[in-house]
């Protein structure tokens, strides 16, 4: 008797909890969990279903999702800072000071805001060399690779901005070198500048121009290339791991994105964020004396993600240390998809097992070629001096780039003459370049001190 | 085709740079100078005993060091010089000479402002020939030759602390004779009113003179005995003379003698004695 009777009306609770959330939050079927993932605001930004070797740990390492929870610690610690923070010279740095003794969490704050910050570098950093060693550029993704690069460099941005706030000798003399980088650049590098800093040098006005990069234009812009980004990876599709000897059209099993996917962000986000949280309560963030513009320090370093570029000024003319070699390196690496047209390892680590071999080798030879390089310009090479007659921006600049082209022209071609493939030998280059990066990174910071002389590490450091 | 223009292109400017660098290496001294354009030097005979009795040989490059440039950003402000920050982070201390010359220019350095110097590097000292400002103004306290233009420069001789109405015959004598600077850090042991003795790193003890006391003073920088102290300075007989000596807790540096060991208290010359004619 009672199967007719009509449906109870549900409550008033009930029915403004269904205006909010329209599905069941623990879904019964699979056709619930796939609708559940489309109705949902941040869910949606997943595929419904999901191939599941994706989800291996070892593929992607999570990296995507520790930048949108890094992104996201980022935006939350920054709020909470703009409370406590004056940007003008007088009061920056007593913000700093009052945030370390009078504000209840403050340093906590600032710690967790600082460490995943620089995590956060080191994060983007590790997930372009993921998606480039593993294929994941190829077409349809090769649009979707520029804008990982864009947010790269919206990252390094955001640091950079950031980086003066405090305004202590560090902040201010790591970015007074490094906005002196940007003077090199031919013609318009004087006025950009300028118009960067507010004036001719770091000041009052370079502050207040930094503060509203750091909390308003580049966030938003962030935000919005990031989105673009995540709605792109939905697009054009996840690339499927698989071992080097696999073809590439086997069929894969797919799982529903609710629970398989989502536990697994869930967990690693929970976990990531007590290691932070762990480290920012151990580990406290830089702050030296105020900011003295009539003292430098010995020697005056950019931060430690321009050290890499600091150390080829040290080698190079500064239009090739600062501009040109740059320049073509981010030209090249954003055209990297472009130039992969026999492209048809996606998925596989290293492209082959053959390409294990040559990334290897060619992260040995980066090294030790880096390092030479240095030594020998160091001791040896003293190239304005043996060519005096020539303008150093040729001498310094050139002579020495056109030598390292040569060698990667010749590395190059012995690799494919060797039988790499061209997909190969190209991984080799890029590999090669990025350890010799790498290289010139620690040397920068761990090898340079007093007047940027090559020293050991100890030191360096205090 | 395009591959192979490209690696043309390259070997050409390393084969050419490798062999210029060569050729350039093994020329003589007289057409390093041609081909550096010191079209003066050319027409200079090679020894100076073949000199016009009016005309003096340059300093000798090795009392001035190596021709250095650097562009940067001014972050200190001295009487005697400056320090300027490049962009790769490199600290360096550059010596302008006495206040009284640069300063008489009319170019008005200010700290932040971003500059070139040309100048010499030795021993670790840095000393400006000439400092352009972005705006395009130039200051110049040296000549192309390294001399001082305070102290009347080669041209005419003149100068070198009241050589006064004679007649120029020479080459000018530097007051002081440098066979070579020698650079050592150690810690002050004992001051005294224009000397301090400083044991060295290397356990040696030296007295270092530091000339007219009154000029050391001047620089507002307090020694004490226990300083860690650098100093780059030469032996002149039994005697070491100080060109520069630096606190090491402070950076500060005091600036005592020109690259030619010419001490910087003698001021401008001019023939009017031990720097009398200073535009302030």
């Amino acid at each position: 008797m009672n199967d007719n009777l009509p449906e109870a009306r549900p409550g008033l609770v009930q029915r403004l909890w269904r205006s909010v959330q329209r599905d069941p939050l623990s879904p019964e079927s699979d056709r619930d969990r796939m609708r559940l993932v489309m109705n949902n605001l941040i869910l949606h930004l997943h595929p419904s279903k999901v191939a599941a070797r994706t989800l291996r740990f070892n593929y992607t390492f999570g990296l995507g999702g520790l930048l949108a929870l890094l992104a996201v610690i980022q935006v939350v610690t920054g709020v909470l800072l703009m409370f406590a923070y004056t940007p003008s010279p007088d009061s920056a740095y007593q913000s700093m000071l009052a945030l370390q003794t009078e504000v209840p969490f403050g340093q906590l704050i600032r710690n967790l805001h600082h460490w995943s910050a620089n995590l956060m570098i080191v994060a983007i950093v590790l997930h372009l060399l993921r998606v480039f060693f593993t294929g994941g550029f190829a077409s349809p993704r090769q649009f979707n690779w520029v804008l990982g690069i864009i947010l790269l460099l919206l990252v390094v941005g955001a640091n950079f901005t950031g980086y003066l706030l405090p305004w202590d000798q560090l902040a201010y003399w790591a970015v007074t070198v490094g906005s002196s980088l940007i003077g090199y650049i031919p013609l318009a590098g004087d006025a950009i500048t300028r118009l960067l800093l507010g004036g001719p040098e770091v000041g009052a006005a370079t502050l207040t121009n930094f503060y509203g990069l750091h909390v308003a234009v580049i966030p938003l812009t962030l935000f919005a290339v990031m989105s673009f980004h995540l709605w792109r990876v939905r697009k054009d599709t996840l690339t499927v791991p698989r071992r080097a000897d696999e073809p590439g059209d086997v069929p894969v099993e797919k799982v529903t994105t609710i629970p398989h996917l989502v536990s697994r962000e869930l967990i690693f986000a929970l976990v990531m964020l007590a290691l932070i949280i762990a480290w920012a309560v151990v580990f406290n963030a830089p702050l030296e004396e105020a900011a003295n513009p009539d003292h430098s320090p010995n020697p005056a370093k950019a931060a430690w993600y321009f050290m890499g570029l600091q150390e080829l000024l040290l080698h190079f003319h500064p239009t090739f240390g600062a501009i040109i070699i740059p320049g073509l390196a981010l030209l090249g690496l954003a055209a990297l998809p472009y130039l992969e047209p026999d492209m048809e390892a996606q998925g596989i680590w290293f492209r082959s097992i053959q390409g294990r071999w040559i990334a290897g080798i060619s992260i040995v030879i980066g090294v030790l070629s880096a390092a030479l390089f240095v030594g020998l310009d160091e001791v040896l090479l003293d190239l304005p001096a043996l060519l005096p007659f020539l303008p150093t921006v040729i001498s310094n600049g050139w002579v020495p780039l056109a030598g390292i082209l040569l060698f990667l022209l010749a590395y190059y071609e012995g690799l494919y003459r060797l039988g790499a493939t061209a997909c190969e030998a190209r991984l080799a280059i890029f590999t090669l370049l990025l350890a010799a990066f790498f290289t010139f990174t620690i040397i920068g910071i761990f090898f340079r001190g007093e007047g940027m002389a090559l020293v050991m590490p100890w030191s360096v450091i205090p | 085709m395009l591959k192979k223009l490209v690696i043309g292109a390259l070997s050409v400017t390393i084969v050419g740079a490798v062999g210029s660098a060569l050729v350039y290496q093994s020329m003589p001294a007289i057409g390093l100078a041609a081909s550096e354009g010191q079209v003066a030097a050319e027409a200079m005979p090679a020894t100076s005993a073949a000199l016009p009795t009016a005309t003096p040989e340059p300093a000798p490059e090795s009392d001035m060091g190596d021709p250095w440039t650097m562009t940067g950003t001014i972050s200190a402000l001295d009487d005697f010089g400056l320090t300027l920050v490049g962009p790769d982070g490199i600290s360096v201390y550059v010596e302008l000479g006495p206040p009284a010359f640069w300063q008489s220019q009319g170019v008005a350095l200010t700290i932040g402002e971003t500059v070139t110097v040309n100048g010499y590097a030795s021993e670790g000292m840095y000393h400006a020939a000439t400092v352009t400002t972005i705006g395009g103004q130039q200051m110049t306290v040296r000549n192309e030759y390294g001399q001082p233009l305070w102290s009347g420069g080669i041209e005419n001789g003149a100068g070198q602390n009241g050589a006064t109405n004679t007649v120029h015959t020479g080459t000018p004598q530097p007051q002081a004779q440098v066979d070579e600077w020698i650079t050592f850090s150690g810690t002050i042991t004992a001051m005294a009113r224009n000397m301090m003795t400083v044991q060295t790193d290397t356990g040696e003890t030296l007295n270092i003179q530091m000339g007219k006391p009154s000029f050391a003073a001047s620089q507002g920088i307090t020694f004490a005995v226990g300083d860690a102290v650098t100093v780059v300075g030469f032996w002149e007989g039994t005697n070491f003379n100080a060109g520069d000596i630096t606190q090491m807790s402070t950076g500060l540096r005091l600036m005592l003698r020109d690259p030619n060991g010419r001490p910087l208290w003698a001021g401008p010359g001019n023939g009017n004695g031990n720097g009398a004619a200073r535009a302030n």
